[in-house]
């Protein structure tokens, strides 16, 4: 035992005298906690430990996920229904945004409680901000990625209120499309937004916040206390503990709680209710209040003012006291915007519980979606013939069809050496009377001559040829 | 001596916070592993990618020339979320009354087979094959890859299928 202790040293050793590894450990973990350390400062690294979940998750999905609008849908399906583990993982990554959202706003009401953006900090405080604009992103871009139902319609609304601002929005809103309406080019940009421009930013401004925390130091408890302790290991326990009870609830929620996947999007679809996440719906609520013409207000002015001021805190707050209970204004000021926005993110809530025809209806999309995940997974033809196996939903031919008439217009209608019989009955002069006529002289109907006479078929053949003729789609 | 057990007593409890922090980590870690790793092989396990076995109809046997002829089908594989068709090479040889089809899927490294004048060739690395199929140059482990077929309706069906490439015996592949 003790020789293997020794030789386990003589390589940490060894490892040591190459990389100086032990020097960034010690660096990294020995740094000062100001007034001990706490359970409450876990937010920060929770807030990492998630943020990389996303990354490994993310990175996952890519190996099966297809962002172009005609195979997203099938593909995220596919993970959900087919791929082993598959459901856990995009259910690790779809809940994952909703805890991470909730632990930003946690993280940024301790550090303003505890004034902890105070005292040369502001820059940290900036990155984080801007972090929690990037994670915000984060959400609304990975919301049209499976192109369901609510991926569709959600984003629709979305970018058509920003179509609605003056000046700006309808080049702003062209730009986010990449054209006129919401189409694969939507998705492709939103999907590389998502997937390379954001996380690029998030890593640079996480690496910036953190490099700006440690040259300003931990700020520590509010009261000053000229003790210290350091952050290993008992805050590095604290962290791992509190992400590992994080990690349980996110990974017991995807197992037991599939992901929601709705029906692929159907533009067509006139009655969908769309909703945006809930961490948007009092942004959604506020629209309510004010009429068309004011939209400017709930959706620029309003959460225009309430970011800056957020964003621009430690310049605005130059009070140097870090006590909560000793600057009662700024507390208290805080304290009902939270309770602001809760407040209305619940009337969102309960608006649509209270009408009946938008309640039955979002019950219903519910159910659709539900319904949806139950199905068992079908694959979807790609490729040379996919556009002849798409027209099979057309009924069998007419045994009589297959004896005097498939060799040359193919087996299922859709043409070889004779003309194509799908969609026939859109032509002038095709409709069934005429093609019972048709088929007894079609010469007499300005065909060439490679098209025989049909004469000797019963009337009740005829009939029956042109009736399943005249149904092709 | 109090001071002694003070410090062998925070000593053990520091190790034993960094075990737990470490057992914490370890367990996520494993749960990640495992979940990530079979989402990940498993297409390469996956029953369902399946083979396409259907016969694939050429021609009508008559219109079929004597000699080399090369032709199309088209095959119909799961692969994840799509049923995918693509567009395969085969090779008749008509001799009589004799009929081989053969894959053009050269079995050295996959490459497509080829034919100059009265014999099949391999232009990725030379092989070179009789239009009966068997191996006379090159570095192919084995003769070209015989496809079943049948005539039916007077029209010739091939079982098209994928063997193994770089070996001497023809495995099929699922």
């Amino acid at each position: 035992m003790a020789i293997k202790i020794d030789k386990l040293n003589s390589l940490v050793e060894w490892v040591n005298e190459r990389t100086g590894a032990k020097a960034i450990w010690d660096h990294l973990m020995n740094e000062a906690i100001p007034g001990g350390t706490r359970w409450v400062y876990v937010l920060g690294s929770a807030l990492l430990f998630s943020l990389t979940l996303q990354f490994f998750t993310g990175a996952l999905l890519l190996l099966y996920y297809v962002p172009a609008a005609d195979y997203a849908h099938i593909s995220v399906a596919y993970i959900q229904k087919e791929v082993m583990a598959g459901s856990f993982i995009r259910g690790l990554h779809h809940y994952g945004t909703s805890i991470i959202v909730i632990l930003a706003v946690l993280h940024m009401l301790r550090t303003f409680f505890w004034g902890s953006y105070k005292n040369k900090r502001e820059l940290v405080w900036l990155a984080g901000v801007t972090l929690f604009f990037i994670i915000l992103g984060f959400g609304f871009t990975g919301y049209l990625l499976p192109w369901d139902q609510k991926a569709y319609f959600g984003t629709a609304v979305a970018i058509n209120l920003m179509s609605s601002l003056p000046v700006i929005g309808e080049p702003m809103s062209k730009i986010a499309l990449g054209g006129d309406g919401l189409s694969t080019l939507t998705l492709s940009r939103f999907f590389v937004i998502h997937v390379a421009v954001l996380p690029a930013i998030l890593v640079i401004f996480t690496a910036g916040h953190l490099f700006l925390l440690r040259r300003a130091n931990h700020s520590g408890d509010f009261r000053e206390t000229p003790t210290s302790e350091p952050f290993f290991p008992k805050q590095f326990f604290k962290d791992s503990a509190f992400a590992f009870l994080l990690f349980g609830i996110l990974s017991s929620i995807s197992y037991f709680v599939p992901a929601p996947l709705e029906p692929e999007a159907n533009p067509a679809d006139s009655s969908y209710i769309p909703r945006p996440e809930w961490y948007f719906l009092f942004l959604f609520q506020l629209l309510k209040y004010f009429p068309g013409n004011l939209v400017l207000i709930p959706a620029v002015i309003i959460p225009g003012i309430v970011f800056t001021i957020i964003f621009l805190l430690p310049f605005l707050d130059k009070n140097p006291e870090r006590n909560p209970f000793k600057r009662p204004i700024a507390c208290i000021s805080a304290l009902v915007l939270v309770c602001s926005v809760i407040l209305i993110t619940g009337l969102a809530i309960r608006d649509d519980r209270k009408d009946p025809l938008v309640k039955t209806q979002m019950e219903k999309q519910t159910a659709d979606g539900k319904a949806f995940l139950k199905t068992p997974f079908t694959p979807k033809t790609t490729g040379k013939a996919a556009e002849t196996v798409a027209q099979s939903s057309n009924a069998p031919p007419p045994a009589i069809y297959q004896a005097k008439c498939a060799a040359c217009h193919g087996d299922k209608g859709q043409g070889q050496l004779g003309s194509k019989l799908i969609n026939l009955s859109q032509k002038e002069k095709r409709t069934r009377d005429d093609i019972i006529k048709l088929l007894e002289d079609p010469q007499s109907y300005g065909l060439a001559v490679t098209m025989p006479k049909f004469s000797d078929l019963s009337e009740k053949e005829r009939q029956e040829l042109a009736d399943w003729i005249v149904s092709l789609k | 001596m109090s001071n002694k057990t003070t410090s062998e007593n925070e000593s053990s409890r520091r190790s034993f916070l960094v075990i737990l922090s470490g057992f914490f980590m370890g367990l996520i870690g494993l749960v990640m592993g495992v979940a990530s790793g079979i989402y990940a092989i498993f297409p390469a396990f996956n029953k369902k990618s399946s083979k396409d076995l259907s016969w694939k109809s050429l021609d009508l046997i008559d219109k079929i020339p004597d000699g080399i002829s090369k032709h199309s089908i088209i095959s119909n594989k799961q692969t994840g979320w799509a049923i995918s068709q693509t567009e395969q090479i085969v090779w008749v040889v008509k001799e009589q009354e004799s009929v081989n089809v053969f894959s053009a899927v050269c079995p050295h490294e996959g490459c497509t087979v080829n034919h100059q004048s009265s014999k099949f060739i391999c232009l990725c690395h030379m092989s070179q094959w009789k239009l009966d199929g068997t191996k006379t140059d090159g570095p192919t482990p084995r003769d070209l890859d015989k496809l079943d077929h049948r005539v039916s309706n007077n029209k010739l069906e091939v079982n098209y299928q994928n063997f193994k490439p770089g070996t001497p015996q023809k495995t099929p592949l699922a």
